[in-house]
């Protein structure tokens, strides 16, 4: 079976991992811009991080057979830095409209402040403007409150809700967001968040309609398997191949593919003799080229 | 005049407690204007700082300057390195103009290494005017590092007195969160209320949901909560 990991931050991860989530069957991925750990003082290093998303993290994707796929936004985190925010949400427009730039995101509340809120509705607007869905990230403390806000600003702005992906949800939120017509994501963590057991019953007690699973694997303890482990573990417990099928292939598919430029045809066939701006991903060994 | 009188005293006893180079060092540091004025000397200066009290740290100087936390315990004694900066900042501020405080104190916030910007939190409090560095405060609490978070989350009386409800509960929601005692949060007894009650009733409710453990901290903050509340 072919897995979609719709959440996944490559560019802190290694070749390994590509080797392992390629060899586990992870055909398609989906790099949202986020945060890298500690504040972005410059609006330049966004601007470098998002053509390195579009560049070079797509290429190393793609020696290793994955489809490598993003999204632009400026994180919640970072917008409560009012003298950078302004500078990228004037980026924004320009990367928006990229190939490969699958929705804006991830946007949504950390802390819940007015500046978050301010940047979230303006890049909702940039999401109408260039005709993209929307990643949202809810935040990790007071999360049920934040994904209510987060559910009542799209309301308020009348943004489709079949256009929003409201991401690391669990068992307290997903309810508001299905009966709100939102797609709903999930991130299998090691220890937070979420884990493969919870997410089972989840799906056993919630269907698969708009459920869609990830790792957000990042530079923290995290796994970028998690999506075939789920996958798994779905199957051991009994869920029905078709549903698995559907929370890991078809949903995330069908959600990014709104925004016109999920371009899935051709899977990439491994060619490790390619070079980017003249770099490759080996180190003296032999180029795997697959007919 | 008496504050000058006081700063003098203060010196005196900073001084006194170190070795007799790094004694030199501070002495010049504080007395040289022209260092003082430039960002990019004063930058450096107050980099050096661990190196230059290396010795004097290593000799078991110390200072006792105590806050008293929700379980009536003594904080941790200050460390002789951030008393040091702190000194140092008071400094860069008196040889800026005000215009230029919050800047020049969030670029070195900004640019420092972890123990820098340990010390500019731990020295927030004591600084003139202190509501002028909120932001800088505030952006803090956004830390990944324990360290820096504890600087400021923990026996540092910045927060109870100057931030915004919000982030005061957020501060105390992310002390959970991360296993920073709760304990450690000065005015946590006066600054908490019906909302902050709610945010932890609810991550307590999430936890359970969950199937995890709900943290020993939760039932002391909602008890600090209930404790004012007449409901």
């Amino acid at each position: 079976m072919r897995l979609f990991d719709p959440h996944i931050h490559m560019t802190s991860r290694t070749t390994d991992d590509y080797e392992a989530m390629a060899r586990e069957g992870i055909a398609a991925i989906v790099e949202p811009a986020f945060w890298l750990g500690q504040p972005r003082t410059h609006v330049g290093s966004f601007e470098d991080y998002f053509l390195s998303l579009l560049g070079w993290e797509r290429f190393r994707a793609s020696q290793f057979g994955i489809r490598h796929f993003c999204t632009m936004g400026l994180n919640p985190k970072e917008a409560n830095d009012s003298k950078v925010a302004a500078g990228v949400l004037e980026l924004l427009p320009l990367y928006l409209e990229k190939d490969g730039v699958v929705a804006v995101g991830e946007i949504g509340y950390d802390d819940m402040t007015a500046a978050e809120e301010k940047v979230l509705v303006a890049q909702l607007e940039l999401a109408r403007e260039h005709a993209l869905p929307v990643l949202i990230h809810t935040p990790h403390r007071d999360k049920k409150r934040g994904t209510e806000r987060t559910l009542s600003v799209l309301a308020d702005l009348a943004f489709p809700p079949a256009l929003a992906l409201v991401d690391h949800n669990n068992e307290e939120t997903i309810r508001q967001v299905l009966d709100a017509g939102c797609w709903a994501g999930h991130s299998i963590y090691p220890a937070t968040k979420m884990d493969e057991r919870r997410m089972v019953d989840i799906v056993k007690q919630f269907g698969h309609e708009r459920v869609i699973i990830n790792s957000a694997a990042d530079w923290g303890v995290s796994d970028p398997l998690k999506v075939p482990k789920t996958a798994k573990l779905m199957r051991e417990s009994g869920i029905a191949e078709s549903a698995i099928e559907t929370i890991c292939w078809d949903n995330p598919v069908a959600f990014f593919a709104q925004s016109g430029r999920l371009d899935l045809d051709d899977a990439p066939k491994v060619d490790q003799r390619a070079l980017f701006e003249g770099n490759s991903v080996l180190r003296g060994q032999t180029p795997r080229v697959d007919g | 005049l008496s504050t000058l009188i006081n700063d003098q005293v203060a010196d005196d006893a900073l001084l006194a407690m170190l070795d007799p180079q790094a004694r030199t060092w501070l002495a010049q540091t504080l007395g040289d204007a022209a260092l003082l004025g430039s960002e990019t000397r004063f930058r450096v200066a107050y980099a050096q700082a661990t190196r230059k009290l290396a010795r004097s740290v290593d000799a078991g100087a110390t200072t006792r300057e105590q806050t008293v936390d929700l379980a009536g315990t003594n904080a941790p004694e200050d460390d002789l390195v951030e008393r040091v900066r702190r000194r140092l900042l008071g400094a860069l501020l008196a040889h800026t103009p005000a215009a230029e405080h919050e800047a020049r104190l969030s670029s070195l916030y900004r640019s420092g290494e972890q123990r820098e910007q340990v010390g500019v939190l731990r020295a927030l409090a004591h600084l003139e005017r202190p509501e002028r560095f909120v932001t800088l405060a505030i952006e803090a609490c956004r830390t990944n590092s324990l360290v820096v978070f504890g600087a400021i989350a923990h026996d540092n009386p910045y927060p109870a007195t100057h931030f915004p409800e919000l982030h005061f509960n957020q501060l105390v929601l992310k002390s959970i969160f991360v296993g920073l005692s709760v304990v450690r949060i000065v005015g946590l007894r006066e600054r908490a209320g019906v909302e902050l009650a709610r945010m932890v009733r609810e991550y307590a409710s999430e936890r359970s949901a969950a199937g995890r453990s709900v943290p020993e901290d939760v039932q002391r903050v909602l008890t600090v909560c209930s404790s004012l509340d007449p409901r």
